[in-house]
Formats: C-alpha cells, sequence, structure tokens
C-alpha cells in the first residue's frame, strides 16, 4: 500500500495546486511585462520569469490546468470509445469481433507518436486537437484490454447459466461484463494519464501542440529547450512538473495493478 | 616584422582603393574602372614586392577544414539558386562574370576582366578572363555563358530563378519554349560576351553577381543528367568533394587551378541541421565553427563570444506593414497612413524583439546599400502627433474607424512585433485585429486582397536600390502587393533605371523613395541584421550583407 | 502453432490496406493550396501553375486518385518529394538505414542496461542497487525523450565535450553513443522492471530453489538455470521495443539532427511534402507491423498460453 500512497499523494497535492492556482500566484499567466524580461528565479518570482517577463509559477500553475485538462479529456475519450467496442467485440466475437478488432489493429499499427504527428498536421494545432488525437489513437488499447477481459468473462459457467435463465444480452453486458473490465480499464487509463501527458509534451516540442501564449507543460518545456544555455531555469518548473506527474499517475497504475491483481 | 608591415600597408591600401571606387562612382563606369584597373595594379606590384615576406604568412594560414552550419539547401545547381542556403553552397562552387566586395558589396571582376555598355544603356559587352578553368580542367569561354544562360531561361528546365534574366532580348521566347535560345545573348569570340536588353538598365551588371548566371560546363551537364545537381561541377575556388548527402551534409575542397588569389582552408564541411537550436548546442560543443544565433539568445551570446559574435550589421531586407490600398479607406487618405506611421514605436521592436541586431527603418531601402538608410523623409514615433493627424483625417481619437485586420505569416517572427504594432494603435485610438496563417494560406490571402494591412518581410538578390523601390512600388512590377501606383514614382524609377550616371541615377532613386515615403503606402519598422557567431579559432571571417560568408578568404589559427 | 502463425500473417494484409487508406485520406485533406506551396518562396506564373495542378492531378476524384496511388506503390514508386524533385524511394532508402542502425545499435544498449540491472535488482533484491535502479527506471519511464536527449547534449557534448552534440559526422560509433544511448534507457527502463520481476519469480520457484540445496553455484544457477526461464518475457518485451524505438525516434533524431527517417518525416510535415510524409510514415508503419508480427509469432512459440492474446499492452502505448 506503500506505493499507493506515494502515487496518491502526488496527484493529490497536483490537483490542489491546480485549483488553487489563482490564489497561490498574483500573476496573470499571459500578461507580458517587458521590465521584467528572463529574470532567473527571486523572492518575487520563485521560479523566475520567460522571455516575455512572464511569471514562471504562475504559467507552471495554470499550465497545469491546461496539462492535466487535456490529458484527463484524452483519457475519457479513449475510454469513452475504447470500451463499448471492446465489449461489443469480445461479447459478440465472430465477423463482429474480427471487423472491429482490424480496425484496432490499423490503428495500432501507426507507432503512437507517428500518427499524432500526421493527425495534428491536418486539423491543425491547439489544445483541443491534441486530445482528439490522442484519443483517435489511444481507443484500441483500451478496445483490446476490454475485449481480453470480456472474452476471458463470458467463457465462465456463471454467464451461460444467466443465458439459460433468460438473461437478455444487455442485461449480462451491463451487469456482469461491463464492472469486470473496470479494473483493468481503470489501471490501464491511470497509465495512460502519463503516456497522454508524454506525448502532449512531445507534440508541442515538435510545435504542433498547444499554441503559445496559453500555458501548458510541453509548450512551456518546448520554449525553455530554446532558451537553455541561456535561461535554464525555464526548464526547471515544467520538467519537474511532467516527471513528477507521470511518475505519480503511473506509481498510482501500479499500485492499483497489483491490489487489483490483474494481468493486463 | 617584415609580414606585419606589408599586412598594414596593404590593408591601407585597399582601404584606399576602396574609398576612391566610392567616390568614383559618381564618375562615371568607365573612370570607375580605369581607376579600380589601376589600383588593381599597385596592389599586385605591392603583393610581388613583398612576395617573400607575405610567403611566411600565407603558409601560416593554409590548411584545415572548416565546419558550417547550413540549412538544407532546395538547389546547389546554380540554375535553381533561390535561397540563401543553396547560394551560400553555390558561390564557392561557382564564379560568375562578376563578383560583390564582401565588405562594400562593391561590384567587383570575376571571371569578366572589363565590361562596359553602349551610351543608351541597353546593350553590354564583357570581356573573359584568360586561364580560368571548370573543375573538370577545361577552360571557361563565353559560349559557356551563353550556354548556362539559355539553360536557365529555357521552359524545360523550369527554374524559379529564370526571371532574373528577363531584361535580357528573347527572354519570353525561352521561358515560353518558342525558342532554346536567348537571341540577346552571344559570344562573337571565345573571350567576349554580348548581352542585348529589352530596355536600357544601367545597374544590369550589378544584378550578374547572382549565381544563377553563373557558367556551367555543357558537357558535365549532358554527361551527368539529374546528377549534375548533386554533384555540379563549376568554376569556382571550391570543387564537390563527392555528392550532396541531403539533410546531411555537403563537402567542398580547395580546387587546385582556381584562377583567383589561393583560399586559406583546405576543405569545408556544409553540416546541413534544420534547427538553430540543435546548431547553436553543436556550436558550444565545437562540432561547427560558425553558427546563427537562435532569437532570444543574442545579447546572451554577445556577451559569451565577444567580437566573435557578429550582430547588428545592416542587411539587404525590410520588414514592414501594408495598406492595402485596394481598399479606399486607405486609398484615399493618405493622413491616416501618415498617422499610423507616426504611432509606430519602432525602436521598442528593434529593442524587445530582436535585442538590436536588427536596425529601425526610417525608409525602405536599407544601409546595406550605399548612401541609403537614411532618407530625408522619416517618421519619428510621437503618439500626440499620430493623433493629430488622425483627427485631420476625419477620425478624431479613432472615432468613426472600422477595426483594422492586420495578418501575417505565421513561424516567421512576426507575432513579436504585430504585438507591439497592436499595441501602439491602441494608444491613438485604433483597434488592430491579429490573424497569423500559414504560408500558404498567408499568400493566397494577399492575391485575394481582402485584409486590410498586412505584414511582410523583402529580402533583396543584389545591392541596388532597384531590387526593393522598383520590385515593390512601380505600379506595374509582379511584386507590388501593395496596389500602390503614383505615375511620378513611376517616371523616376525608370528614368533611373536608364540613368548611366551612377549620381544622376542614386539621385534619381533617392527621389523616387521619399516620393514614396511621403505616400506613407507601407510602414517600414525594421532593416534586417546579422546575428552570427563563429569560432575563436577562425580568423577573417565576414558575414556580408547578403547574409552569406566567402569561405576563400577565411582562415584557421593554428594556436 | 502454425495455424497462428499463418492466421496473423494473413492479419496483415489488411491492415496494410487500412493504413495506406488512413494516410491517403489523413494527407489529402491538408490544408493550404498544395500547388502554391510547391511553388517556392516567389510568386509563380500562372504556366506554372497550371503545369504543378497537373502534376499533382487535384482535380481526379478521390477514390480514382487513391487507385493510382495503390498502382504505383505496387510497382514501388512512392512519387516524387515536393521540396527538391526527388523519388520518395530514393530518399527513404537514403535515410532509412541510419534510422535502423540507431535502432539497433539503441536495442543493444537496451538490452545490456536493461538485463543486467534488472538481474542486479533482482539477485540483491532489497538491497541499495534495488531501489536506486527501480527508481531510477521509474524517472526514465516518466521522462519526456527530447528533454533526456538535451541533458545529455548540454552535459556530454557541450560542457565535456565528450562525445558530439549531434548528426552523423562520418558515422563513427561515438555519433552513436548519445541518441541511441536516448532511446534506449527508457526501453531498458522497462525492460529492468520485467527481468527483475519475472527473474525474482524464477527465482523463489521450487526447482531453484532445490538447485541451490543440491549446492549448485549461485552463479551457476543464476545463468544457467533461472536466467534462461525467465528469459520468454523478456524477449516479448525487447522485440516490442524494435517498434517503440522506430516510433519513438522522431523526437530523438530531431533533438540529433539525426539523419533518420523519423527526422525526414518531421521535415516533411513542417513542409507540407505529402509525398514524402504519405511515404514515410508507410514505410515505419509497415515496419511496426511487422515487428509486431514477428513478436507475436516469437511470443506463441515460447510461450503457447499466450496465442489467444495477452500483449505487453502498456509498452505500445508508449511508442
Amino acid at each position: 500500500m506503500n506505493k499507493a500512497r506515494v502515487g496518491l499523494v502526488i496527484i493529490s497535492i497536483l490537483i490542489l495546486l491546480t485549483l488553487a492556482a489563482g490564489f497561490l500566484s498574483p500573476y496573470d499567466p499571459i500578461r507580458q511585462d517587458r521590465e521584467s524580461a528572463l529574470k532567473s528565479p527571486s523572492l518575487r518570482h520563485p521560479l523566475g520569469t520567460d522571455s516575455l517577463g512572464r511569471d514562471m509559477l504562475a504559467r507552471l500553475l495554470y499550465g497545469a490546468r491546461t496539462s492535466l485538462t487535456i490529458a484527463l479529456g484524452a483519457v475519457i475519450f479513449m475510454v469513452a470509445i475504447g470500451l463499448p467496442i471492446g465489449v461489443i467485440a469480445g461479447y459478440f466475437g465472430g465477423i463482429v469481433d474480427s471487423i472491429l478488432m482490424r480496425t484496432a489493429d490499423v490503428f495500432l499499427a501507426f507507432p503512437f507518436v507517428l500518427g499524432a504527428i500526421a493527425v495534428m498536421t491536418v486539423i491543425g494545432p491547439g489544445a483541443r486537437n491534441v486530445f482528439v488525437v490522442l484519443a483517435i489513437f489511444g481507443w484500441p488499447q483500451i478496445a483490446r484490454i476490454t475485449r481480453a477481459q470480456v472474452k476471458n468473462e463470458v467463457s465462465k459457467d456463471y454467464i451461460a447459466a444467466t443465458k439459460v435463465v433468460g438473461g437478455s444480452a444487455w442485461y449480462i453486458l451491463w451487469r456482469h461484463l461491463l464492472p469486470n473490465t473496470l479494473g483493468p480499464v481503470a489501471v490501464y487509463s491511470l497509465m495512460g494519464m502519463g503516456t497522454v501527458i508524454l506525448t502532449e509534451a512531445t507534440l508541442s516540442f515538435l510545435g504542433i501542440g498547444v499554441q503559445l501564449p496559453y500555458p501548458a507543460w510541453g509548450s512551456m518545456l518546448a520554449d525553455a529547450v530554446g532558451r537553455v544555455t541561456v535561461a535554464p531555469w525555464l526548464i526547471y518548473g515544467p520538467g519537474a512538473a511532467v516527471v513528477l506527474t507521470c511518475l505519480g499517475f503511473n506509481i498510482l497504475g501500479e499500485a492499483l495493478h497489483e491490489a487489483l491483481e490483474i494481468k493486463i | 616584422m617584415a609580414y606585419f608591415t606589408s599586412n598594414i600597408m596593404l590593408r591601407f591600401i585597399i582601404g584606399g582603393h576602396i574609398k576612391e571606387y566610392r567616390s568614383n562612382r559618381a564618375v562615371s563606369l568607365n573612370s570607375l574602372l580605369r581607376a579600380s584597373l589601376f589600383s588593381l595594379v599597385a596592389i599586385l606590384l605591392l603583393v610581388s614586392l613583398s612576395a617573400c615576406a607575405e610567403k611566411d604568412a600565407s603558409n601560416a594560414k593554409q590548411g584545415g577544414a572548416f565546419n558550417y552550419f547550413l540549412g538544407e539547401p532546395v538547389a546547389i545547381d546554380p540554375a535553381f539558386a533561390v535561397e540563401n542556403e543553396g547560394m551560400q553552397v553555390t558561390k564557392e562552387l561557382f564564379d560568375g562574370l562578376v563578383d560583390y566586395d564582401p565588405e562594400t558589396l562593391a561590384l567587383e571582376p570575376a571571371v569578366a576582366r572589363k565590361w562596359e555598355s553602349n551610351s543608351k544603356g541597353d546593350e553590354w559587352t564583357f570581356w573573359l578572363r584568360r586561364g580560368v578553368k571548370f573543375h573538370n580542367g577545361r577552360e571557361v569561354k563565353a559560349a559557356d555563358f551563353v550556354y548556362a544562360w539559355d539553360r536557365v531561361a529555357a521552359k524545360k528546365t523550369g527554374s524559379e530563378a529564370a526571371y532574373h534574366l528577363a531584361p535580357i532580348k528573347g527572354f519570353d521566347k525561352v521561358q515560353k519554349g518558342k525558342s532554346s535560345h536567348l537571341v540577346g545573348v552571344s559570344a562573337p569570340s571565345k573571350y567576349v560576351l554580348k548581352v542585348k536588353l529589352n530596355y536600357p538598365f544601367a545597374d544590369f551588371p550589378t544584378i550578374l553577381g547572382h549565381p544563377v548566371f553563373s557558367p556551367v560546363p555543357k558537357e558535365a551537364v549532358k554527361a551527368r543528367g539529374r546528377e549534375f545537381a548533386e554533384r555540379p561541377v563549376g568554376n569556382g575556388p571550391f570543387a564537390i568533394d563527392g555528392a550532396w548527402e541531403h539533410r546531411k551534409g555537403i563537402k567542398i575542397k580547395r580546387f587546385k587551378k582556381y584562377y583567383g588569389a589561393k583560399n586559406y582552408v583546405d576543405a569545408v564541411n556544409f553540416k546541413i541541421i534544420d534547427n538553430d537550436q540543435t546548431g547553436f548546442l553543436e556550436f558550444q560543443g565545437g562540432g561547427l565553427d560558425y553558427s546563427p544565433i537562435p532569437s532570444g539568445q543574442i545579447k546572451a551570446t554577445v556577451k559569451q563570444f565577444g567580437s566573435n559574435a557578429i550582430v547588428g550589421e545592416p542587411q539587404l531586407g525590410l520588414q514592414f506593414y501594408a495598406f492595402n490600398l485596394r481598399k479606399p479607406l486607405f486609398r484615399k487618405n493618405v493622413k491616416l497612413r501618415r498617422a499610423i506611421n507616426n504611432a509606430v514605436d519602432r525602436k521598442t521592436i528593434v529593442d524587445n524583439v530582436y535585442e538590436n541586431a536588427y536596425l529601425v527603418a526610417g525608409g525602405i531601402v536599407p544601409p546595406a546599400v550605399e548612401g541609403y538608410g537614411k532618407p530625408a523623409r522619416e517618421y519619428a514615433h510621437s503618439t500626440s502627433r499620430a493623433k493629430r493627424l488622425l483627427k485631420e483625417a476625419g477620425f478624431p481619437g479613432g472615432r468613426g474607424l472600422p477595426t483594422i485586420k492586420l495578418i501575417y505569416p505565421t513561424g516567421r517572427g512576426y507575432e513579436g512585433p504585430a504585438q507591439i504594432f497592436q499595441q501602439n494603435l491602441k494608444d491613438i485610438g485604433i483597434k488592430v485585429d491579429l490573424e497569423g496563417l500559414e504560408f500558404g494560406a498567408f499568400l493566397k490571402a494577399l492575391r485575394a486582397g481582402k485584409m486590410s494591412m498586412f505584414a511582410a518581410g523583402w529580402q533583396a538578390d543584389y545591392p541596388s536600390p532597384d531590387a526593393f523601390l522598383y520590385q515593390l512600388f512601380y505600379s506595374k512590377s509582379g511584386d507590388n502587393l501593395i496596389g500602390f501606383s503614383d505615375k511620378e514614382v513611376d517616371r523616376l524609377l525608370i528614368k533611373a533605371r536608364q540613368a548611366v550616371g551612377a549620381v544622376q541615377r542614386r539621385r534619381l532613386y533617392q527621389k523616387a523613395e521619399n516620393q514614396i515615403l511621403k505616400q506613407a503606402p507601407i510602414v517600414p519598422y525594421a532593416y534586417y541584421g546579422t546575428s552570427v557567431v563563429y569560432a575563436k579559432r577562425v580568423k577573417g571571417f565576414r558575414r556580408t550583407a547578403l547574409d552569406n560568408t566567402p569561405l576563400d578568404r577565411v582562415w584557421i589559427s593554428k594556436d | 502453432m502454425l495455424a497462428f502463425g499463418v492466421r496473423r500473417i494473413l492479419w496483415v494484409a489488411p491492415i496494410l490496406i487500412g493504413v495506406t487508406l488512413i494516410l491517403f485520406l489523413l494527407l489529402h485533406v491538408l490544408p493550404g493550396d498544395q500547388a502554391r506551396i510547391l511553388a517556392g518562396y516567389r510568386q509563380p506564373s500562372d504556366q506554372a501553375m497550371i503545369n504543378i495542378k497537373e502534376k499533382l492531378n487535384t482535380e481526379a476524384p478521390l477514390y480514382t486518385q487513391y487507385k493510382d496511388y495503390l498502382i504505383s506503390l505496387g510497382r514501388g514508386d512512392l512519387g516524387t518529394s515536393f521540396r527538391n524533385q526527388r523519388p520518395v524511394s530514393s530518399i527513404i532508402a537514403e535515410s532509412l538505414p541510419s534510422s535502423l542502425a540507431l535502432a539497433s545499435f539503441a536495442l543493444f544498449l537496451e538490452l545490456l542496461i536493461g538485463i543486467s540491472a534488472g538481474a542486479w535488482a533482482a539477485i540483491r533484491r532489497d538491497s541499495f542497487f534495488d531501489r536506486m535502479s527501480m527508481v531510477s527506471a521509474a524517472v526514465l519511464i516518466a521522462m519526456p525523450v527530447f528533454l533526456l536527449g538535451l541533458l545529455l547534449q548540454l552535459v556530454f557534448g557541450v560542457r565535456l565535450r565528450w562525445l558530439p552534440v549531434s548528426g552523423l559526422g562520418d558515422g563513427g560509433l561515438n555519433f552513436y553513443i548519445l541518441p541511441s544511448l536516448v532511446l534506449a534507457l527508457v526501453a531498458a527502463a522497462y525492460l529492468a522492471r520485467v527481468t527483475r520481476s519475472s527473474l525474482i519469480d524464477v527465482l523463489s520457484s521450487d526447482y531453484v530453489q532445490a538447485a541451490r540445496a543440491n549446492g549448485l553455484s549461485s552463479s551457476r544457477v543464476l545463468f544457467v538455470h533461472a536466467l534462461k526461464n525467465a528469459l520468454p518475457p523478456i524477449v516479448t518485451v525487447a522485440g516490442l521495443h524494435f517498434g517503440f524505438l522506430i516510433g519513438s525516434a522522431v523526437a530523438t533524431e530531431v533533438v540529433f539532427n539525426w539523419p533518420g527517417l523519423g527526422h525526414r518525416l518531421f521535415l516533411a510535415v513542417l513542409e507540407r511534402d505529402r509525398p514524402l510524409i504519405i511515404g514515410a510514415a508507410l514505410v515505419l508503419s509497415t515496419i511496426f507491423i511487422f515487428v509486431n508480427l514477428l513478436v507475436d509469432i516469437l511470443n506463441a512459440w515460447l510461450n503457447p498460453l499466450a496465442r489467444v492474446d495477452g500483449k505487453q499492452e502498456g509498452l505500445e502505448a508508449k511508442a
């Protein structure tokens, strides 16, 4: 349970900071102040300022909102698409299963970042598009896990018994199969949060993610990378935030994984 | 000791030569030529006198390889020279009829040893130097220029740079595929090239410094076919070593039979890097001898590298906002245009966004062109004056004016200046909406002409006021996207093109520039400037106003 | 086993067709006037625009364009790059080898670092080394690849000047070290964890305990018996990583200015070079598909139970 505690602490602190962003920093994250451009960390600006004189702490806190919203939105979308498809494929099997899973395979045939890059160039950069893209290439994973879980469950005796008694397909799906998939899906979703945050950062670094001046960790990191020799402090905040958040979600996911004793 | 003496004397004389050359621009082309030839002879004499001393010195400078940061060029075949990276390589591989002095951009003889025109200025004769060799060992003759120019102009070549040849007689026919030969170009003898133009053009020799006019050996083009574009055979101080490795590098090595002064470095490795930041790190890690400075790091780099960072030298480029004069609101109201010109705080743009690497632009032709940069009329930053003009224009405090939409291409550094512009206009009561467009969409929007204002940058290919004034403001020019049309300006520009005397020509161009500024069809705000850095071990490094580095004069210190 | 292999191979064809269809559709709706971008910096003449439009065949209906695309694909013709009018196939041919070389080198480093760190951690379970390596593995997994790359560049390239900062240079081994390390470290972090847990399972199993009780030396137990039995999941993970390496190579190649296909693809995206984007993405996806196929078959062969499902889902998501 030790792991779970560490993960929970990291994630809760993160959420608290995000919600309290307005209280914690008196600065506006997109207001420029030419007089105090590229200042190293000080009491007034604990994480320094960027090239346009914007307070890095304020940007980091408000950026957390953008990044976490993107991550959460993407994961919810992934589950919303992947879960029903996985359940249907697993339960009905046969041709339905084949068609759905081959479609999933086609999406899985693109390495994640590669697919995201290709789609981003078509629909253009921006926060909303980032999570649309992540959902497009993320759902097949959820569908696969769900399908495996459902298949496993369907073969069990009690399902056959329910069928004999006259339970409808929807009843079985809703009462027996769906609850059984939730554990693995939750584990994967938690781990997926980390992956999504990393991918957002990479897309922003490549210049096709969230656009300036709106703060998101990825675009802040991308900006910082360009000035690393001049203003290394620009990297500390967003760098630590990305790594810690990913770590937090991964640890939590693992803890849940171990607690539920599921193999995925 | 002798080394120092001769070097100082050399510099003194070369300096004098340049000065003389500059002042002589005022007289006439012939006397100027005579003067420069005279001083050339004087220098040669001096060089031969101090030959012994000089030999030691040059030996000390000889050898080594220079590692150069290069973006992936579009092409290194001179026929397709359209952008900087390609031209940097092409200029080392090829020598045209003329060249530019790296310091002043004044015209210098190269393969042509002298030239003159008829009195009208529409027929030119070039006398070629003997003993100039292609890298395959064959001598360069006048016929090679005829072949090369026909090749550039030909329809099937499809060169984007072909328009440079447009003044030459017969260009349209060749371009349309109706003929394979430019009737205006002929080689009456091995070493004489004659060119007939469609109209008198006194600055014609100046445009010949562009790499697209380089000679190419027909036999190599025929034998190599497509391969020629990857492994061209030129006549410059360096020859290509192996083929162009795309996105990776280009290697060139000293051409031993070069006709000019022996270059110091044995080889140049162009390392192809697509990202300024990576290149700059590579430079700091010692893998490069030259790198551009990424934006935002200029001041810090100057601090760290001192005089090895070359920052703020004027280049042949202008950034400006243009009014869409097809819209009646702007076309009819010169006071409104002047008010906006006075409202813009050019100094803050240059200070804050460009870290003073660019220069405040008062006029249109940048100071990199001799005798320009400080026009008679300049718009100073004055909010009160701008407000007064706005009132006179009929919009007191901006009342009655619609919101102005300014479009700009994204990812090219226009975002910063545009935000300052927005603030400046807000100060006098004008509301501005900014809209960034992807470059293709931006060009499309320009053509459709629906915006009220647009941001643009203009980079000239050769050091002549013509490249700015005629191309942007002549009413029938294809690049006049502003919709500017003024009979007096048209008349002055044509007269300037035909004027043979340099003084008279300059006066006409200056007059035209002032006439344009009076009409205020654009808001010029910055001249492009250099921001590059080179390694401590490198000596003799120079960045020209054409944004390239002549690599034949660079040497590497051994200690 | 054979049936599984055949079935799995047969899956590949429809997937490949699906991939080409998605790529084709995606890139067909790219914004911006292709012809004008292709025409370059200067204002093109009307004739030039018409020539370009004819070449692009943008007026034909979509399905005709797709059909033409598949036919030329069958001939091995991937089209011509917009940027400099060279065949896409030759651009891929010149950049793919450096990508594969980098990925192979990274795979080697990954195996070396991942297995040895994992095995050492398993033997010295709960030791300082075990804790340290597992914590660093967790941090590495949570780190954006480009950030790791930048850190290594700054430390080993700029500050210490031990290794070249970027590029492939003359192809010397020293140019490979930093980029392949970046690729390998993240993958090795996964591998170390899998190796560790797999080995711990085996070490605590009855027959290893029995072997120890029979007096076999502990190194012999480790290398001959335990590691051999712990191998199947390790091999699976390592195989899967080859696809992961190719996928995550885009960011790494960009950071290190590596002249590989991932980098080319990224540049093609910036330049809206449609034929090159389609070509590069197609080749990379095809490689990815075939490596997955190979791993599945290997997986099935090593572990008959896994023939139904049982892939390492988390890893693919990262790639």
